[in-house]
C-alpha cells in the first residue's frame, strides 16, 4: 500500500529531515512511527500526502508514484488517504454534521450520499447524538472523534494520523486508539506518528523508530523503546 | 457552493462595496467613451455626409459632363466612392438639416442649390490628386475639400475620447486591484477551510470557484449599475434634445443597448483576471 524507497528529504533551508529512509507498509497494516520531536515523523506523513516532495528516492502510495503524479491528480490521491491531526482541524462555525459533510461535499458527493453516510459514520465513532453540536461544545476526545469521522467518511485506503492523541488525556487517548483499531480492522491501512509510549506499548503493533531522520528500528509487534 | 459565495460577500462587505463601486465608475466611463464616439460619428456623418470632397457642378447640369467626371474620379485609386447628388437630393438634405428653422425651409428655392459629385477618399490626405484630375474639366463650378475640417474635428474629438478612455482604464485597473484584494481577504479568512479542502482532496478548481464567482459577481453588479446609469444619463440629457436641436442626429436607446455587451465583457474580463491574480501562489498544492 505504501512503499518508501531510499527517500531523503532536505528542506530548502538545508535541514535534513529524512535520510535514506526505506519503509514498506502492506495493505491492512497498522504501523506506529515513533521518535523524538524533530526526528522526521511529520515530514514522513507530509511526504505521503504529497504536501512535500522527496529530494531523493521514490514513494508509492496506493499504487501511485508520487514523484510522477501531476499536480492536478494530487487531489484524487488524497481522496484515498484520510488524515487526522493533533489539532483536530475542525471548522468552528460548522456543526459536527457539517464538518464531516464538508469533506464529502467538496469532492462532489451528492446530497443523498452525504445524508446517508455522515450520520452512519458519526454513529460509528459514538457521536450519533451530537450531530448538531458545535466543536467548541465538545470535549477534546469528542472533537478528535469528529475529525476521525471526517477522515474515514470517504472510505480511504490509508489513514494517516499525526500525533492524534497529542492533545488528549490518557483515558481519552485509549478511546481514540480503539476507534483507530476499529478502522484498521475493516481493512484500512493505518500509519500513526506518535511519541505516546503507553499507547504504543499497549497496542503491540509494528513500530518504526526514527532518529534524526533515519530508521533505527523496524519491529513487528514492537514497543516504544 | 452558492452559500460560500454569499458568505464571502457578506464577510467582506465594505471592501466588496468598494470593488463594486469602482467597477461601476470605471465601466460607466468606459460606456460614456463609447457613446461619445458614437455621437461624434453621427454628427460628422450628418455634417459632411462622411465625404471628403464635394465637387459642385455648374447650372444647368450636363449629364455627359457628370458621366465623364464620375468616370475620371473612379479611375483614381484613392477614390473609394463617387455619388452624384442631384438638385432635388441637395434640397432634401438642406431641408432635413435645417428642419428646425422653418423660415429657411419655406423660403429656399431648390433651384439655387447646386448639384454635386460627392467623393469619398480612402486616404483623405490625397485631396491634391483629385484636384489635379478635375482641373480644367468643363461643368465644374467649385471644388470643396472638407478633409481639413474633418481632420480637425476628428483630432479634437479624439483627444476627448482618448482622455475618457484612459481615465476609465485607470479606474478599471483600480477596480481590478480592489477585486483582487477582496478575493485575497476571502482566502485569508478561510485559509483553514481551504487547508481542509486540500487535505480531503478537493480539486483546485473546486476551491477556486467560489472566489472566482465572488469576483465576477462584484464586477457584474458594477456593470449592471453602469448600464442603468448610462440609460439614466441618456434619458436625462439627450432625450430633451430630440425636440429642440433637430438637425443633429442624437444617440438612441439602441446605441446604449449596443454598448451593454462591451461593458459586461470588460467587467467579466477584469473580474476573472483580478480574481486569478488574487489567488496566485495561495493555492499551490
Amino acid at each position: 500500500m505504501i512503499t518508501v524507497q531510499r527517500v531523503t528529504k532536505v528542506y530548502r533551508n538545508g535541514v535534513v529531515a529524512l535520510e535514506d529512509v526505506s519503509v514498506e507498509v502492506e495493505k491492512g497494516e497498522f504501523v506506529f512511527i515513533v521518535g523524538a520531536s524533530g526526528s522526521g515523523k511529520s515530514t514522513f506523513i507530509r511526504l505521503l500526502l504529497k504536501e512535500e516532495e522527496a529530494s531523493k528516492g521514490d514513494i508509492y502510495v496506493a499504487g501511485k508514484n508520487l514523484a510522477k503524479l501531476s499536480p492536478w491528480k494530487v487531489p484524487y490521491l488524497r481522496r484515498n488517504i484520510g488524515t487526522v491531526f493533533q489539532d483536530f482541524k475542525l471548522l468552528q462555525d460548522k456543526t459536527v454534521f457539517e464538518n464531516v459533510a464538508f469533506a464529502l461535499d467538496v469532492i462532489g458527493k451528492p446530497k443523498h450520499v452525504i445524508d446517508q453516510r455522515v450520520p452512519e459514520i458519526l454513529e460509528l465513532v459514538g457521536l450519533g447524538d451530537k450531530l448538531n453540536g458545535y466543536p467548541d461544545e465538545l470535549s477534546g476526545g469528542e472533537q478528535q472523534r469528529v475529525s476521525l469521522a471526517r477522515a474515514v467518511v470517504n472510505r480511504p485506503l490509508v489513514l494517516l494520523a499525526d500525533e492524534p492523541t497529542g492533545n488528549l488525556d490518557p483515558s481519552t487517548s485509549v478511546d481514540i486508539m480503539r476507534l483507530l483499531d476499529k478502522v484498521n480492522r475493516i481493512g484500512t491501512t493505518v500509519v500513526m506518528a506518535t511519541h505516546d509510549q503507553a499507547i504504543v506499548d499497549a497496542m503491540r503493533r509494528r513500530v518504526i523508530e526514527l532518529d534524526c531522520g533515519r530508521v533505527i528500528r523496524d519491529q513487528s509487534r514492537g514497543v516504544y523503546s | 457552493m452558492l452559500r460560500e459565495v454569499t458568505q464571502g460577500l457578506r464577510r467582506n462587505g465594505l471592501v466588496a462595496f468598494a470593488a463594486v463601486s469602482t467597477t461601476f465608475i470605471a465601466l460607466l466611463l468606459f460606456g460614456l467613451a463609447l457613446l461619445i464616439s458614437r455621437q461624434v460619428n453621427l454628427m460628422i456623418a450628418a455634417a459632411t455626409g462622411n465625404v471628403e470632397v464635394a465637387v459642385y457642378l455648374t447650372d444647368p447640369v450636363n449629364p455627359q459632363a457628370v458621366a465623364t467626371l464620375t468616370g475620371k474620379l473612379q479611375e483614381l485609386p484613392v477614390v473609394s466612392n463617387v455619388h452624384y447628388e442631384t438638385k432635388e437630393e441637395a434640397c432634401a438634405r438642406f431641408k432635413q438639416i435645417f428642419a428646425s428653422q422653418r423660415a429657411l425651409v419655406e423660403n429656399v428655392d431648390c433651384n439655387t442649390l447646386p448639384a454635386s459629385l460627392r467623393v469619398k477618399l480612402d486616404d483623405p490626405q490625397q485631396y491634391a490628386q483629385v484636384a489635379a484630375v478635375l482641373k480644367g474639366q468643363p461643368g465644374i463650378d467649385r471644388i470643396v475639400d472638407q478633409s481639413g475640417f474633418l481632420n480637425r474635428l476628428f483630432a479634437v474629438t479624439r483627444v476627448f475620447r482618448v482622455g475618457v478612455l484612459i481615465v476609465s482604464m485607470v479606474m478599471l485597473i483600480a477596480a481590478a486591484i480592489l477585486i483582487a484584494n477582496t478575493v485575497r481577504m476571502g482566502l485569508f479568512a478561510r485559509r483553514k477551510e481551504i487547508g481542509i479542502m486540500k487535505l480531503v482532496g478537493a480539486t483546485n478548481w473546486r476551491i477556486r470557484a467560489p472566489f472566482l464567482i465572488e469576483g465576477l459577481f462584484e464586477s457584474l453588479i458594477g456593470a449592471g449599475a453602469a448600464v442603468l446609469f448610462l440609460f439614466g444619463l441618456k434619458v436625462a440629457f439627450i432625450n430633451p434634445l430630440y425636440g429642440t436641436i433637430q438637425f443633429v442626429p442624437w444617440v438612441t436607446n439602441r446605441d446604449v443597448v449596443a454598448v451593454i455587451p462591451w461593458l459586461l465583457v470588460a467587467g467579466a474580463v477584469v473580474a476573472v483576471v483580478a480574481s486569478m491574480a488574487g489567488m496566485r501562489r495561495f493555492l499551490d498544492v
